[in-house]
């Protein structure tokens, strides 16, 4: 019973990372076209625009303090450091999200050989570097991101600024890591538990 | 009184018996040690000795 929902889990977690190499493979393709071709008419660069005006949007007796919204920018011919500062702005992001999914199809595979099931030092071992892969990846994310989108903005908007938070995703996948590591010190302690409960004559 | 012998009356098997007997147990049940006893006719201090390991040794 428990084999076979670790099976159906892993085979949906499978699709989700084939899912997301295509998407990696997509955004790549299209950064390369953005630097090479130039995307006249294809799909912008996305980037936030903070302070838009809103006059006449609120409800009468309401009102609208801040506006940020996300826009998407075409440049028109090739524009290979626009293409990199892109490209900096989400492969970090994508990079996390294909390593976390593959080390849990893996985590997943060797859980349905195993004695155990999930409980066992390989997969408190697989969760551990999860968790670590979720915490740095989003980080490097965070970082690179608000290094890239300040340059991009200003190459690519009117008016722009200097820092650009990160976005919610960066501080979930940071909070999600740190879980992970959490539920992995778990299994850790609860297997040397065990351990000593079954040497136990 | 053999290995065999002494294992059907503890009711454990002759694997962790061997194992109590070399010392390399990590822990032992009352209900182990209070059949062992019972099967030996004697008290748990002629079964269990207390060594200090080198580091414990400072």
């Amino acid at each position: 019973m428990s084999s076979r929902w670790l099976t159906r889990l892993g085979t949906l977690l499978t699709l989700f990372l084939v899912l997301a190499w295509l998407e990696a493979l997509g955004l790549l393709l299209y950064t390369a076209l953005i630097a090479f071709v130039g995307t006249g008419n294809g799909i912008g660069v996305p980037l936030r625009v903070f302070d838009v005006p809103v006059a006449g949007m609120a409800a009468p007796d309401a009102v609208i303090v801040s506006a940020t919204v996300d826009v998407m920018v075409r440049h028109q011919g090739p524009a290979p450091l626009v293409a990199l500062l892109y490209l900096l702005s989400w492969a970090p992001g994508v990079t996390t999200v294909l390593l976390a999914l593959f080390t849990v199809v893996r985590a997943l595979r060797r859980a349905r050989s195993g004695d155990r099931a999930l409980f066992s030092a390989v997969t408190a071992a697989h969760l551990r570097r999860l968790g670590w892969i979720l915490i740095i990846g989003s980080f490097a994310a965070g970082l690179l991101g608000m290094v890239a989108e300040p340059i991009l903005a200003s190459m690519l908007l009117a008016k722009s600024y200097l820092f650009y938070p990160p976005s919610g995703e960066v501080v979930a996948g940071v909070v999600t890591g740190v879980a992970v590591l959490a539920v992995s010190e778990i299994v850790r302690r609860g297997l040397v538990l065990l351990e000593e409960v079954e040497a136990t004559i | 009184m053999t290995l065999t012998e002494l294992s059907h009356r503890v009711q454990i098997t002759v694997v962790n018996l061997s194992i109590l007997k070399n010392g390399h147990a990590k822990a032992i049940r009352f209900s182990t040690l209070m059949r062992l006893c019972d099967a030996l006719d004697c008290q748990p201090g002629d079964l269990l000795r207390y060594e200090r390991t080198p580091d414990q040794a400072t």
